[in-house]
């Protein structure tokens, strides 16, 4: 039966500076709550069409505390079949990899589903690694998956300005899916209460010390300071009460056209 | 170290990503830089070379056969041997979708540091430190990298300013043509052909004076018709961010982006838009940027000209009303 893994994260809801921190080196969020990553629900949808279409087998991981455990029974609630956890917790993309990398070898799924970026870090890493380490195809912006056989998957991804490529991968593969490849569908609440009762599988701790020797000349980099973005180019802002910043936009727009 | 640039296609001449990379490239203390390489794959600049002096030092063009300069894995194997070759290299790229994936791939398979999405970068000495957005771009993050046995730098479109070229003093540039080498080849994937959106006969947003654009801080598609009232009132042109489109609010062709079009209307008017690099990078070149947003935070104020921190549900209504009566 074809396994198809979709890789997950949580990510903070705050994002006031006082949310976020820096601890030897790394990034970290407090007094907030967790969501998943909205790239990330898409990477999830698409688990579900290619499950319903294919009879799939579904697995769902996660790097991260105790906490981010909500992404995962979000997951169930939307028809995962299996979830698993990776104790640990860590913003840099590549030991995120480093830990989900050693739960994917055991699972040995055919595809590999990740989001496009995450809604904090805003990149893209992730998948990226996991496809480098374990020495398989890659397709980012991945918008629609027109074919899959027991060997391989047939995708159109977007390369910009309009343009898309059609590209056919061998399995085993990752897929990085754009936002939109599938409609969001809702998810009940009682549904959601439903998947609480599940326990969540903790497949193993990423030991960041460990992690970091492994891939040393990648983490030559550490955060240094959190800064709110330069105010060089900053916007003039129309105050006033509602009518008046509507006269001035108006005013702005008829004598600029 | 050796500053590599990956100059992709582009409809212009030169990728204009390549002359702000440049323009940031040249305040790196020229001790630490060595001279400037761009790497071109496929023969899309043969005869153009011309078009790189005073710009770059050095221009590697890699021969590759048809099809295969558009394949993300043959890309990536040829720009790791090149950095490797050239070690220690800087690579620098664009965060397009290409660069996207590419450099990550090119940083973990030569395990040196990679930095995505880049806004700054500056020294100290031989020190660098390199600033990348988060949380949707409402903080950033300034990194201290260690990058003495190379690295990998995706850049965002519009971060840094392009270069003007002067025509004194311009050098010229000097030509090294690469061979194609069989461990290049494609293994993984097969690129089946490359397609573009038609959007013949349909309005081009790329052609309006006014755009109208909205986010999903309209809320719901119930609200798009005195937008569209909006629109019409002031002659121009509706669009929109990406997520109006996943949510199919409206059609793929209203779509500003680097997934979308790219617009340079006189006047763009932001409505509900939390100004996502993404989205940014397709409307940053408009003459006056208009933004209204509830968010004070929101990201699209950084790239505004005028800011209005209002809820769109409640202004547009209000600015239609003034504009009836100014009629």
């Amino acid at each position: 039966m074809m396994r198809i893994a979709v890789c997950c994260k949580g990510v903070p809801v705050e994002t006031k500076p006082e949310s976020v921190y820096i601890l030897n080196g790394d990034i970290y969020f407090r007094d907030t709550n967790f969501y998943i990553n909205e790239f990330d629900a898409y990477a999830l949808e698409t688990a579900i069409a290619l499950k319903n279409s294919s009879g799939a087998e579904t697995v769902a991981l996660t790097v991260g505390p105790l906490r981010v455990q909500e992404v995962l029974y979000f997951a169930l609630a939307k028809g995962i079949d299996h979830v698993l956890r990776i104790d640990g917790e860590t913003s840099f993309p590549e030991l995120i990899a480093s830990g989900l990398i050693s739960a994917l070898i055991e699972i040995k799924p055919q595809i590999i589903l990740a989001g496009v970026q995450s809604e904090d870090w805003m990149g893209g890493e992730v998948g990226i690694y996991i496809s480098q380490a374990l020495n398989i195809g890659l397709a980012y912006a991945v918008i629609e998956i027109c074919e899959l056989n027991d060997t391989h998957v047939r995708i159109k991804k977007e390369v910009g300005g309009g343009r898309k490529a059609e590209v056919i991968l061998k399995l085993p593969a990752v897929l990085c899916v754009q936002s939109g490849i599938q409609p969001l569908r809702y998810v009940s609440a009682m549904k959601r209460q439903k998947v609480r009762k599940t326990p969540i599988k903790l497949a193993g701790k990423l030991n960041l010390e460990d992690a970091k020797k492994s891939i040393s000349g990648m983490i030559a980099y550490m955060a240094e300071e959190i800064l709110l973005p330069s105010k060089e180019g900053y916007a003039e802002m129309i105050t006033g009460d509602r009518s008046e910043k509507v006269a001035k936009v108006l005013e702005i727009i008829n004598h600029t056209l | 170290m050796n500053s590599l640039i990956y100059i992709e296609p582009s409809e212009d001449v030169i990728d204009p990503m390549t002359k702000q990379i440049v323009s940031k490239i040249r305040k790196i203390p020229e001790e630490l830089r060595r001279p400037i390489k761009g790497i071109v794959i496929g023969n899309h600049l043969d005869g153009k070379e011309s078009q790189f002096h005073g710009l770059i030092d050095d221009l590697i063009m890699v021969e590759a056969p048809s099809g295969s300069e558009s394949n993300t894995e043959v890309i990536s194997k040829i720009l790791t041997d090149i950095v490797s070759e050239n070690s220690p290299g800087i690579l620098f790229l664009g965060f397009t979708f290409l660069g996207m994936e590419v450099g990550p791939a090119v940083g973990w398979r030569l395990n040196i540091p990679v930095i995505t999405n880049c806004v700054g970068l500056d020294w100290i000495g031989s020190q660098a430190y390199l600033k990348r957005a988060i949380l949707g771009g409402k903080l950033v993050v300034s990194f201290k990298v260690d990058l003495s046995r190379g690295g990998v730098i995706s850049v965002q479109k519009g971060a840094w300013k392009d270069i003007e070229i002067s025509n004194e003093n311009r050098g010229v540039v000097s030509v090294k043509r690469l061979p194609w080498r069989k461990t290049w080849a494609n293994e993984k994937t097969e690129v089946v052909g490359i397609s573009e959106e038609s959007w013949e006969g349909e309005e081009d947003i790329t052609k309006a004076e006014l755009l109208v654009s909205v986010g999903r801080g309209m809320g719901d598609p119930e609200n798009l018709p005195i937008v569209k009232e909006l629109t019409e009132k002031l002659g121009g042109m509706i669009s929109c961010s990406r997520p109006v489109v996943d949510l199919g609010w409206l059609p793929a062709n209203r779509q500003v982006g680097i997934s979308g079009r790219t617009v340079s209307p006189v006047i763009y008017l932001a409505l509900g838009i939390s100004g996502q690099a993404n989205h940014v990078a397709g409307m940053d070149a408009s003459r006056i940027i208009i933004a209204v947003n509830k968010d004070p935070s929101a990201p699209i104020f950084n790239v505004a000209n005028y800011g209005v921190v209002d809820d769109i549900l409640q202004f547009v209504p209000e600015l239609l009303e003034q504009i009836k009566q100014n009629s």
